[in-house]
């Protein structure tokens, strides 16, 4: 999977937050977009899930024949996380997850596996509003990851976690990356991942 | 689908938990028992306008469980993960509608055919009623859950809701009444027109809502 911006431009709420864009990254790629907050990070990224049209330019999302992938297959290729973690608070871990599972066309085989992974194994039965702010970051890390998609695009990934937490979540990354997906994060955090970065923040 | 089937599962499991309708069901059942008190004794007075009473405040009331329709999946960031899932916007609108019409809607029918009877009305008159209600009441969710996706993240989205979707419901209302007082064939005939045209258009109109909503 590849993802090629061109000439990309994005507005959010009247006003213009980017330019001009263009940028590829391919399989095993991470592309960083940092810069302070407000810059329009997310929006980006936003856009790159399609949530968001483009002012002007475009998103282009290739397999690995370099087959365009557009509507529904586009779709397919994203999996999403964002910084609102869209967590019940009544419906417990493990009933969540298994919705999200087969809502990216998963069986939940794997729920029970990647909660241990995420370090949330203890938590499986409890409901959404006793988990604390990190946990919530790591059962949207686990949503992600039994998405299976092939990009990742991840608005504050290492936001509110501890140490423990940064780690998995790298690995995780790592992980993704070294088996051809592709990452794009925003945020201000360092990500030691190979792959472009795009600086926001200044005048467009 | 199993994405469908276990949308609407969780959906349902959680409206139902939740007691939204709880609200729409205590204000129909308060509202229609109150009314005949206000009406005074004249019992054929009651009898005649009892099941149009019925008919609009059972339509007014299923209003009030549709502001959090939408609302809570768009403030925690829920609707972004269903809008990436294999599941069109479409179907997930017509989930969030079934479940209103199913949390909500079908408790109104039952209450409608037991609150007859503070109309003076005979109990073969409540059939009537509670069939046009079935037909009815789907179109109202469907309307309503337009409205609801309209007026999401709007700070007096509670003011604009009855105002879009009052306009909507209104010939499913005045077809039901008409249904279940005259009983004239046609009257069905154009309630379930009505309704089938709502519930299979509305779909199309709620998602597009949803993504005006996402693009902000």
């Amino acid at each position: 999977m590849r993802i090629i911006l061109s000439d990309l431009s994005g507005r959010r709420g009247g006003r213009i937050l980017f330019r001009h864009v263009s940028c590829e990254a391919g399989p095993g790629a991470c592309l960083k977009l940092t810069g302070p907050n407000g810059a329009g990070k997310t929006s980006m990224l936003r856009i790159i899930a399609g949530f968001l049209p483009p002012e002007a330019g475009a998103v282009r999302f290739e397999d690995a024949d370099g087959v365009r992938q557009d509507g529904e297959a586009r779709a397919a290729c994203c999996g999403w996380m964002g910084s609102r973690d869209a967590l019940a608070a009544t419906a417990d871990l493990q009933t969540q997850l298994t919705l999200h599972a087969r809502l990216c066309g998963q069986g939940p085989e794997r729920v029970e596996a990647i909660l241990r992974r995420c370090g949330l194994a203890t938590q499986a039965r409890s409901a959404g509003r006793y988990l604390s702010a990190g946990q919530r970051r790591r059962f949207s890390l686990a949503r992600l990851m039994l998405s299976r998609r092939p990009v990742w695009l991840m608005d504050e990934p290492l936001a509110l976690l501890d140490a423990g937490g940064r780690n998995t979540i790298l690995a995780a990354m790592t992980e993704h990356c070294a088996a051809g997906g592709v990452i794009v994060t925003a945020g201000q955090d360092d990500i030691p991942l190979p792959g472009p970065t795009l600086e926001f923040g200044g005048t467009p | 689908m199993k994405a469908f089937a276990a949308l609407l599962g969780y959906e349902l499991r959680q409206a139902a938990g939740s007691g939204g309708a709880l609200l729409a069901l205590g204000f129909f059942a308060m509202a229609a028992s109150l009314l005949p008190l206000g009406l005074g004794p004249d019992l054929q007075l009651l009898a005649r306008t009892g099941r149009a009473l019925i008919w609009v405040l059972a339509a007014l009331s299923a209003l009030l469980s549709l502001e959090r329709l939408f609302a809570g999946d768009a403030e925690d960031g829920t609707l972004d993960y269903y809008a990436t899932s294999v599941l069109p916007l479409e179907a997930v609108a017509l989930i969030k509608m079934a479940t209103h019409w199913l949390t909500t809607g079908v408790p109104l029918i039952l209450l409608a055919g037991l609150i007859t009877l503070f109309y003076a009305l005979p109990p073969q008159a409540a059939q009537p009623l509670m069939l046009s209600l079935l037909i009815g009441t789907p179109a109202i969710s469907a309307a309503g859950a337009i409205g609801a996706a309209l007026t999401l993240g709007l700070s007096r989205g509670g003011l604009m809701l009855p105002l879009i979707v009052l306009p909507l419901i209104t010939p499913a209302m005045i077809f039901g009444c008409g249904a279940a007082l005259s009983g004239a064939i046609s009257a069905w005939y154009l309630l379930a027109a009505v309704s089938i045209l709502a519930v299979l258009l509305s779909p199309f109109a709620i998602a597009a809502a949803l993504r005006l909503y996402l693009a902000q």
